[in-house]
């Protein structure tokens, strides 16, 4: 049957999955793409969030309130993050945010 | 074995000014659905209503001094300091608000959920204030962060408003990352949200001996993500790349809203989680925040130096008084609180008030804000020429003006705590700002017009404006009865008492 | 236009005509002249050695207050400021007559000269401060009431600079002295003077105090902001920059000598220092042509001498230096004021074609060549009693008082040189043809000659009377400097021959002498080295301000590119940075222990499907693959959660990512395809940033665990049923709504999010495109 996950693997896949969701925002030009690396850097801390709650309290909520906090706040902030994407295109015409660079200096 | 189900005891005194003012705010936007044609401007004096209501009811549920209460599971306390910052978050607000009521209208940019959106953003921002949960602190961060997303990206056609408003909300989302894996950390160590537990996790888990325990390692981590989000919000140096681009980009009322609101609670919440919860990391939180505002201070005012564009002038010397609070936050003692409040005063009070000068002079259609128009002010209109005068004062801390004491109060209580490096750089870093505030009084006095621009004057401007200017002179002469307000203001270090 | 418009009306009311005319001059001095009445009247209280202190509490808890003090001292300095001040508002009147906007040049000026007051009789170290930086402020406004006379706003703007951050300076030495003293109280300092030279921080209270005072009274290195400040009007320039704020400094050094002077280090400082501005004004003074630059730098000169005397110190250098104050301040304001009136009624200032104004001006010249003489140190002027004192210190003086004495010889005879130039050549016929100027001179009116002639009498009157006069108040005012009592005793003229006295007639022959014959060579020599030692200190300035501006230019374009993405990777990259340093450097690495413990299956399954998204999001070159992606990796994380037990986060991690997924898809296909991700050098610099990141944050994450005891990995079959985990679950449910707030928060930023969205989307929506759009909000409501 199932047995225990050690701690030390989810913790390092939430490390890795963050680092992948660092190097998507970082490298991607798309505004999109920069969000999608985002949701995966929280996606990861969820993961973290969850394990910490497990692992050490299992009798307390506030991590797991917390990690559904995370979810539906960080939905939130994506979907907010999509609708500016749209306005962005509707003005620039690109959505490179390379390209969106008029305030500087 | 049954659960238990267990109902806290709920004080809603506690919550009190923030139900007010989210209540206030739902109401509103219903009310403008059904409120006839284009015109927004009741709207507007309506929500400044709300933000006078919730003035009362803060002052109705303050607690007695030296006392705080605590409520819902201790998730959040309404003590003295909670309750000034409360009332100087919605008096900047209410400038915002009144700075913005023709604003809108003028800029072709006037919808009505635009109040409602400023009192949710202040509602965060008191929640931020009075959190002693990191859940809450996370919630009131994001809740202050969408809703000035949005209120960035707001003024349509401008193409840089919403190139401001997707700068800021990336980074934004990077800031929140950090501020979230840091709790998840914390969690991970301390096996507790709770800023009074943390507290007591590290006092006790610190005191068993000489090694270092590997829970507490983990919140030292976590502490350390936790900082670096609220760096993101209030932008120390290298975190601050935002700042200059989404002011610049915004409509200045909301700038002018964030350049104060959103620090002053960020900052406060810090402070709180600083004193509440890291105090026994002090040996390790304090170098870092000294370095950073170190190069905050040099840098912010360094670059304002050359800023051709007044907006982004004062953005980064926003910036570089982002730095000065720090310091302020960093002695966190008692003095450090009491510095911190008294500054924050005096910087909303000017940098309101330059934002509301700023507005004066903005033209349709117009993305400049440059300095040129502010050459021989001083001849057209005097009196706002004496005013901008007053602000860059207070800004660059010149006696008599609030902002000398502002700034003579953190560098005493720094002084005190034994950051003399710090206060060299302080004065160092303000001798370079005192340079290009300078700058802008003496073009205004000195220098011949550039170009015609004919200032708009409306009441809440020129209220606006009064307040600010009459304020930051009388608490430079008189600073005293703020100062007692201020020492009163005393953060709770416990649950209850 | 309606400027005209207004002139017209004014002018047609008789008292306003008249107030136009310079009458309100008239008006407005008695002010000024009553409250220099008031203070004359405190005379014969503080001479007889009491000493008059007001203290106000201002703020309790900083030790703030507004104390104020009347000894010797600051009688002084309030007599000249409120006395020459009732003259210069006189002046200004006649001399700004018809200036439309007289009223705020006389707002400023009372502001200037409360702040004045308020500076030399402050008792308490931030009282001063604030009076002192409201005088610099002040000051500002006087220098940019009349910015058409402005020739050269870098001036300007260096006068601004430099005595602002000697403002800062001050401000921190003052602060430092407060604390090393430990009182605030300026006259309980000289008590604590073991105190505070004993505390380690008088060094840099010593820097930062004279920092302040020397930019402020224009001391080498910084005098060369004072001869540019001169482009002020005239009334400006004889009070502000000779008799009264730039001797602000002298009164600071003064004020503070009992706390912080009798050590060396103040000694040699300020006497080297003040020497050298004493010989280097003097040197310039004698090489200009314009009236105004030529008084600035004997102005310059002057406030060399006062501070070379409080640095020689001891009873002959204090009391020289009080005497020569007072010298000083009513020879040169009566020049200033001469200098005005002949640039009012000629035209112009320039030396080399003025001459023969005697005859138009006769009032003027009377005034002038008393004022030369007393500058000129011949008696029965004050001046020769001033110039007597100054040598009697020199020769006095515990070190170099052989150099120090040259030095002051050599100056002295150029000062003659340069009151010949500004008070006789303009005057007396040269020989040569007169040069026409640009207007026909006569005599001001009376408002204007009455000054210069009420201070040059009052240079012979106090000369005459020196014991009677001066000899009181010079007592007081050197007892308070020297934080003891003395006795003083003045005299006009030597009763025996003495070295000094020699000195003096040495003096005098050779600047006759000089000024007969040496004016061309001193002039030639002059220009010689000006490129050095007068423009080379202005141009200097000039190049660290540009260097510095150009400086913020290059660091604020670095950094500030306008490319999110570089600010995302700085950002990323400082933490980075900084924390691998901190970790290698501080932590044990090898403590970290990997993997004993063997995985199974389903988690190796799970960890799989979530690297298999993992790949698709980063490979992906279609929009729907990396949505794909993206949708997997959650889909793996939501089955984790169902390895946990926390099946209400299955619930909200399922719906929301299905929603999600959703969300993009929809909006993606409004968008543009994806472009490729970046060059490949820069993917290479974000993955190596990206790694690092990860490396650490793994390498953090197992040093926390290692070594600890974490309790038992339970599996969480083994603790509880399932069934019991879900009835569990159901009492978190109840618990989120009954802790309420964190849930109105929750609630609360969903509904701001819907509504963000629908104000982005709506504001700006087309109404042929409004579909899509009005879909994805109504699905974030939804959520």
């Amino acid at each position: 049957m199932i047995s225990a996950v050690p701690l030390e693997w989810v913790l390092i896949l939430a490390s890795g999955l963050f680092c992948v969701g660092l190097f998507g925002a970082l490298s991607r030009r798309h505004a999109v793409s920069m969000l999608m690396g985002i949701e995966l850097m929280l996606n990861a801390v969820n993961i973290n969030l969850v394990a910490f709650w497990r692992y050490t309290q299992p009798d307390e909520v506030g991590g797991m309130i917390f990690a559904l906090f995370v979810i539906v706040v960080a939905a939130a902030e994506a979907a907010v993050g999509l609708a500016m994407a749209i306005a962005i295109y509707r003005t620039w015409q690109t959505v490179n945010v390379d390209s969106v660079d008029s305030l500087r200096g | 074995m049954p659960p238990e189900i267990v109902i806290p005891a709920i004080d809603v005194r506690v919550i009190a000014p923030m139900l007010t003012i989210f209540a206030w705010a739902t109401v509103l936007l219903m009310v403008d659905l059904f409120m006839p044609g284009k015109d927004r401007k009741l709207t507007g004096y309506l929500a400044l209503a709300g933000l006078a209501v919730t003035a009362l009811v803060t002052l109705a549920v303050q607690p007695a001094p030296g006392t705080s209460r605590t409520s819902f599971s201790n998730m959040v306390v309404l003590d003295s300091f909670g309750t000034t910052l409360t009332l100087i978050l919605l008096l900047i607000a209410a400038f915002s608000i009144a700075i913005s009521i023709n604003y809108l209208s003028y800029h072709n940019i006037e919808m009505g959920e635009y109040y409602p959106l400023i009192l949710f953003a202040t509602g965060g921002m008191i929640l931020l204030g009075q959190s002693t949960n990191l859940i809450l602190v996370f919630l009131g961060v994001e809740l202050l962060s969408i809703t000035l997303y949005v209120l960035t990206a707001f003024f349509y056609p401008r193409y840089t408003s919403e190139e401001a408003g997707l700068k800021y909300l990336l980074l934004g989302a990077f800031a929140a990352g950090f501020l979230i894996y840091g709790i998840a950390l914390i969690y991970g160590g301390a096996g507790t949200l709770d800023l009074f537990e943390i507290g007591a996790f590290l006092n006790t888990s610190l005191a068993v001996g000489s090694a270092f325990p590997p829970g507490a390692l983990l919140v030292l981590i976590g502490g350390a993500l936790v900082l670096i989000g609220f760096c993101f919000k209030i932008s120390l140096v290298p975190f601050h790349m935002w700042t200059p681009d989404v002011y610049e980009g915004s409509p200045t009322p909301v700038a002018a809203f964030m350049s104060v609101g959103t620090k002053g609670a960020a900052f406060a919440a810090l402070l709180r989680i600083l004193i509440v919860a890291l105090l026994p990391f002090k040996i390790y939180w304090l170098p870092v925040l000294g370095v950073l505002a170190t190069l905050t201070m040099l840098f912010g005012n360094i670059a304002a130096l050359m800023q051709p564009n007044m907006k982004r002038m004062l953005a980064y010397s926003s910036v570089g008084h982002a730095g000065y609070i720090t310091i302020g936050i960093m002695t966190a003692g008692t003095h450090g609180t009491e510095s911190f409040l008294f500054y924050l005063l005096a910087y909303a009070l000017a940098n309101m008030g330059a934002f509301a000068v700023l507005i004066t002079l903005e033209r349709r259609g117009e993305m400049a804000w440059s300095v040129d128009d502010f050459a021989g002010l001083w001849k057209r209109y005097p009196l706002l020429a004496i005013a901008m005068a007053t602000f860059m004062l207070s800004l660059a801390g010149v006696p008599p003006t609030a902002g000398f004491f502002g700034k003579f109060f953190v560098f005493a209580a720094a002084w005190e705590d034994g950051q003399i490096f710090l206060v060299f750089m302080g004065v160092l870093s303000s001798a370079i700002a005192a340079f290009f505030y300078l700058r802008v009084i003496m073009r205004m006095f000195m220098d011949e017009p550039v170009r015609e621009v004919i200032p708009i004057f409306n009441r809440g401007l020129t209220i606006t404006i009064g307040i600010a200017v009459v304020g930051t002179i009388v608490f430079g002469l008189l600073p005293t009865p703020l100062v007692s307000l201020v020492q009163n203001s005393v953060i709770a270090l416990g649950v209850g008492g | 236009m309606a400027q005209s418009e207004i002139t017209q009306a004014d002018s047609q009311s008789p008292l306003m005509a008249w107030a136009m005319r310079g009458g309100i001059g008239w008006v407005l001095s008695i002010l000024p002249l009553s409250l220099t009445l008031y203070f004359a009247s405190l005379l014969p209280t503080i001479t007889s050695g009491t000493v008059l202190r007001v203290s106000y509490t201002w703020i309790p808890s900083l030790g703030v207050d507004f104390a104020f003090i009347v000894d010797g001292l600051s009688l002084t300095f309030v007599l000249l400021v409120l006395g020459i001040g009732t003259l210069v508002v006189l002046y200004a009147g006649g001399y700004m007559a018809g200036d439309r906007q007289i009223g705020r040049f006389y707002l400023y000026l009372f502001l200037f000269m409360g702040a004045m007051v308020g500076l030399v009789l402050a008792d308490n170290l931030i009282t001063l401060f604030v009076f002192w930086e409201l005088t610099s402020i002040s000051s500002y406004l006087l220098i940019g009431y009349k910015h058409a006379y402005y020739s050269s706003r870098s001036s300007a703007l260096q006068a601004l600079l430099i005595t602002g951050a000697g403002g800062l300076a001050l401000l921190a030495g003052l602060v430092l002295l407060g604390i090393a003293a430990e009182t605030q109280t300026i006259s309980e300092l000289g008590s604590r003077h073991e105190l505070i030279v004993n505390s380690g921080l008088y060094a840099p209270i010593l820097i930062l105090v004279l920092i302040g005072a020397f930019t402020k009274s224009a001391q080498f290195p910084f005098q060369f902001w004072l001869p540019g400040a001169m482009a002020a009007p005239t009334p400006v320039s004889a009070y502000l920059h000779s008799a009264t704020m730039v001797k602000a400094g002298v009164f600071l050094l003064a004020r503070l000598n009992p706390a912080l002077g009798d050590t060396p280090a103040w000694q040699i400082t300020l006497t080297v220092f003040g020497a050298i501005t004493m010989a280097l004004g003097a040197y310039l003074a004698v090489s200009q042509t314009d009236l105004k630059r030529i008084l600035a730098f004997t102005t310059v000169s002057s406030l060399g001498t006062l501070v070379m005397l409080i640095g020689i110190g001891g009873e002959h250098g204090i009391v020289a230096m009080m005497v020569f104050l007072i010298v000083h301040s009513l020879y040169k304001g009566c020049l200033f004021m001469v200098a005005g009136n002949i640039d009012h009624e000629t035209g112009s200032r320039d030396v080399s074609i003025l001459s023969g104004l005697r005859r138009e001006m006769p009032i003027t010249f009377g005034a002038a060549a008393l004022a030369a003489l007393s500058m000129a140190g011949l008696p029965p002027l004050l001046g020769f009693v001033g110039k007597e004192l100054i040598y009697e210190s020199t020769l006095d003086a515990r070190f170099a008082a052989a150099a120090v004495t040259t030095v002051a010889v050599a100056s002295n005879i150029l000062m003659i040189v340069a009151a010949g130039m500004v008070a006789v050549r303009p005057f007396l016929p040269t020989g040569t043809t007169r040069h026409s100027t640009p207007r026909h001179p006569h005599e001001p009116p009376i408002s204007m000659w009455l000054g210069p002639a009420v201070l040059a009498t009052l240079s012979a009157v106090f000369g005459l009377f020196v014991v009677q006069v001066m000899q009181p108040i010079v007592t007081q005012g050197a007892a308070a400097i020297l934080g003891e009592a003395v006795e003083v005793k003045l005299k006009l003229l030597p009763t025996s021959i003495t070295g000094y006295f020699l000195l003096s007639v040495l003096t005098i022959a050779l600047g006759i002498v000089s000024y007969l014959y040496a004016r061309p060579a001193l002039m030639q020599a002059g220009k010689a080295t000006r490129g050095a030692l007068e423009d080379g200190f202005v141009n200097g300035f000039t190049d660290l301000v540009n260097n510095t501006q150009a400086f913020a230019r290059w660091i604020t374009r670095a950094l500030q590119s306008g490319y999110l993405r570089r600010y995302v990777l700085i950002t990323i990259g400082a933490v980075v940075s900084v924390a691998s340093a901190a970790l290698l450097t501080r932590a044990d690495l090898s403590a970290i222990r990997l993997f004993d413990t063997p995985l199974f299956l389903w988690e190796t399954a799970t960890i799989l499907v979530i690297l298999a998204g993992v790949a698709l999001v980063l490979r992906a070159r279609s929009r729907l693959t990396a949505i794909a992606g993206l949708g997997t990796v959650g889909f793996g994380i939501t089955l984790i959660f169902f390895f946990f037990g926390a099946p209400d986060l299955v619930m909200t991690q399922f719906s929301v990512e299905t929603l999600s997924v959703l969300l993009f898809i929809l909006i993606l296909y409004r968008l543009p395809i994806f472009t490729t991700i970046s060059h490949r050098y820069s993917r290479l610099r974000d993955g190596i940033v990206a790694g690092l990141a990860g490396l650490l944050m793994t390498m953090i994450t197992l040093l926390t665990i290692a070594g600890e005891e974490l309790k038992p990995l339970t599996p969480f079959y083994a603790e509880a049923s399932y069934v019991e985990a879900r009835g569990r679950n159901v009492v978190n449910v109840i618990l989120v709504d009954f802790r309420g707030i964190d849930t109105m928060g929750e609630i609360t930023v969903l509904g701001i999010a819907s509504l963000g969205i629908y104000l982005l989307l709506t504001l700006r929506l087309a109404p042929a495109d409004g579909q899509a759009e009005a879909e994805d909000s109504t699905g974030k409501e939804q959520l």
